[in-house]
């Protein structure tokens, strides 16, 4: 199977625009003739960076699960929640379907971008061949639904913004939040600059 | 990367060195936000070890309201620590809760320490803990200055009354029974509150209750070694010659009891109370003035009845009290001689003597009796039928003594009461004397040998006849008025059953709000005991 980076061929990220690779000279870079964006075979220091961000994006699990995200005081009383005490409590009172849900996006989605998205380019750096496919498809999965991970911080935003009533009610935004923040938008980094036809470059170059 | 030059292309010398390569190092710039992620969690992992101070357990009876992971500790409404767990003694004795405290509580954990758990609380001392409705409950800490380090720490059930270093009097008060005594009843002195009660548990080694009294420092100095404390509370309703006597120490010591002291002018010179001092609580303020250290029994016999007899009834001579009736028995006799020995304990302090040393009590008792003294029942009062125990000198009076060895007695007299009701049996009999002989001096009147000597005195003679007609009407209405069976007399004798009867109800009454004031409010508790 011929590839564009066989054919010395490079298409744009951006327009999609398939134009002549020539080695750009040291310290240049090449531009799509179109749309003038920065034209590169396969993303820059792909595994790098996924990897680093990956490794900062566990590093802030810890402190975004072990801190609490939100602090519902009513009447005067309450206590820090965590994520997980948030579902736990969500549960408690009634509310099984929402609990799933917080525990679909808060909890398990960012564990299955941090963990699939490190089993894959961990795959890459060893050379596997195994399932290239479906490993592409199960790529796009996560980039797809890695959004939904901010659900819980979207609502803990709209939560204290709204919930003003000082003495009766109020919810105040809980360090563990910003730690949550952090390692979404870190995985969606992280799965930015991952690259997923280096997968197929392994594929092509063990022919 | 260099290792044998490689053959070069056609005509370049072989000698042209081959430009060496670099490859692109591993390390990118990417790599630094990991090393921030991995400072930041490291700085929050020795933030919270900096923050973690010692485990400490408290052992509680009840777990009611401590939540693990919720419950707070405070110390002057800082928060200096948080529940962690709470699991049962391993005896079932209780609940030991663990909690976690911050750095530098150290000063707070000090053997001795004292803890308890803030829940809301009404009581008559006023409401506290008012804010946990709301904020639920936590534990309060409150250190003492110093002391060995402790881990582990009893807590309290109740919150203390006051700090362990509090700068008052800490008395103990020995009584025989609670009362309506609860622990935040005041103290009074002279009607002012001075203190409070802290708590009170049954006696260790003693039958009784220890109660313990706080004293403010300011009013410390009133207390003396020979202060003398009375359970102030309820209603204290006496009968007296002056009437009924209603007296309440306050409306707070009406609801929750109260303790009042006072230093009688003998006290005044003793030295001050020292904190740990230990006081009799007397059940009333009259108990607490007549104590007296000494005291000797003396045993009598009566005859007839003792109804109205009570045991605490006096002891009088010339209606100056004596002693006190302490107990009365049937004795064991044939039931025609019943006998009643009535125990009496003569206080010789009343009447402000002390037993001389040169002579025994038994001896000066003897002396007495000698001189004529006698022991007879007298009616202390007519509405409510009580007896007292008069002494009286009276030598002429035939006495009945029983004589048991080794026992002082007093020799008894019938009372007047008793002599009246002899006498009343005796009239019937008097009066037939009385008409026998008046018949007796008509006959004489009417024979002719007094005719003339009497002609002069006729008119003196029928004068005197008259007088007489008029002294057997007037005995004849005696004699009817006293007659067992007269209406008049079993009307007022049913009269004056009732009203003992009612008395005798109003002194239970009396008495059942004396043991517990609190009915005037709760009404009658349900289980007789209190």
């Amino acid at each position: 199977m011929l590839t564009a980076a066989q054919a010395g061929l490079v298409s744009c990220h951006e327009c999609g625009l398939l134009s002549r690779w020539s080695e750009p000279p040291r310290g240049g870079r090449l531009r799509c003739p179109r749309c003038d964006s920065v034209l590169h075979r396969r993303k820059p220091d792909s595994l790098h960076r996924t990897f680093a961000l990956l490794a900062a994006g566990f590093l802030l699990y810890i402190p975004a699960n072990v801190l609490p995200v939100m602090q519902v005081i009513y009447a005067g009383r309450g206590e820090p929640d965590t994520i997980m005490s948030g579902v736990v409590v969500l549960f408690d009172t009634g509310q099984p379907a929402v609990a799933v849900l917080v525990l679909f996006a808060s909890i398990t989605v960012p564990m299955i971008k941090l963990l699939g998205l490190t089993w894959m380019a961990l795959s890459v750096q060893r050379g596997w061949r195994w399932r290239v496919r479906d490993r592409t498809v199960f790529y796009r999965l996560i980039e797809f639904v890695g959004r939904w991970s901010m659900l819980d911080i979207f609502m803990i935003s709209i939560l204290v913004a709204l919930v003003k009533l000082q003495a009766l009610s109020t919810v105040e935004a809980a360090p563990g939040a910003v730690f949550f923040a952090s390692v979404v938008v870190l995985t969606m980094f992280a799965a930015a600059s991952f690259d997923s036809r280096i997968m197929w470059d392994v594929e092509e170059a063990s022919r | 990367m260099s290792s044998d030059p490689p053959a070069g292309p056609a005509g370049i010398p072989a000698d042209v060195p081959v430009a060496v390569v670099e490859r692109k190092r591993g390390f990118s710039m990417v790599w630094i936000v990991p090393i921030i992620a991995a400072g930041i969690g490291a700085w929050l992992w020795w933030d919270a070890l900096q923050q973690r101070g010692p485990e400490i357990t408290i052992t509680f009876s009840t777990a009611e309201s401590l939540d693990a992971g919720k419950t707070k500790i405070q110390f002057n409404g800082v928060e200096v620590g948080l529940v962690e767990t709470v699991t049962l003694a391993p005896d079932l004795s209780g609940v030991v809760v663990k909690a976690r405290m911050e750095h530098g509580t150290d000063p707070l954990l000090h053997a001795g320490s004292r803890f308890w758990v803030v829940r809301p609380r009404i009581g008559l001392g006023g409401v506290s803990g008012l804010g946990t409705l709301l904020s639920g409950a936590y534990i309060e800490v409150e250190p003492v200055p110093e002391g060995a380090p402790a881990r582990t720490f009893a807590g309290l059930e109740l919150p203390p009354e006051t700090p362990a270093d509090a700068p008052g009097l800490k008395l103990k008060l020995m009584a025989d029974n609670l009362g309506s005594i609860s622990v935040g009843s005041p103290v009074n002195h002279h009607g002012i509150t001075v203190g409070k009660v802290e708590a009170y548990h049954l006696a260790d080694e003693a039958e009784g209750v220890e109660i313990d009294v706080y004293i403010d420092p300011e009013y410390s100095p009133r207390v003396r070694a020979g202060s003398r404390f009375w359970n102030a509370s309820g209603i204290d309703i006496a009968f007296g010659a002056q009437g009924i006597k209603f007296a309440a120490s306050s409306l707070i010591s009406l609801l929750a009891g109260g303790v009042e002291f006072d230093t009688p002018p003998e006290g005044t010179s003793t030295p001050l109370a020292k904190s740990g001092a230990t006081y009799h609580l007397y059940a009333d303020q009259t108990a607490s003035r007549e104590v007296f250290s000494e005291s000797f029994p003396v045993a009598m016999y009566f005859g007839g009845s003792v109804r109205g007899l009570e045991i605490g009834a006096p002891v009088e001579f010339h209606g100056i009290r004596l002693g006190t009736v302490v107990s009365f028995a049937l004795e064991d006799k044939p039931i025609d001689e019943a006998l009643t020995r009535v125990v009496v304990a003569i206080e010789p302090e009343r009447i402000g003597r002390k037993l001389g040393s040169d002579e025994t009590a038994e001896q000066r008792i003897q002396r007495l009796v000698a001189a004529g003294m006698r022991a007879r029942l007298e009616l202390g009062s007519l509405l409510t039928g009580a007896l007292f125990v008069d002494i009286v000198l009276d030598p002429g009076q035939p006495a009945t003594s029983q004589g048991v060895p080794g026992e002082i007695e007093f020799p008894t007299v019938e009372s007047t009461s008793e002599m009246l009701a002899s006498l009343a049996s005796e009239a019937p009999k008097l009066m037939d004397d009385l008409r026998r002989a008046i018949g007796g001096l008509a006959d004489l009147a009417v024979s002719e040998d007094l005719h003339l000597v009497l002609g002069d005195m006729r008119q003196v003679t029928v004068d005197m006849r008259q007088a007489l007609s008029h002294i057997d009407r007037v005995f004849t209405s005696i004699e009817a008025l006293l007659a067992s069976q007269s209406a008049m007399q079993v009307r007022v004798a049913a009269v004056l059953d009732e009203t003992a009867g009612t008395m005798r109800a109003v002194r239970e009454l009396a008495d059942m709000l004396d043991r517990q004031p609190e009915a005037l409010i709760k009404g009658k508790s349900s289980s007789g005991d209190h």
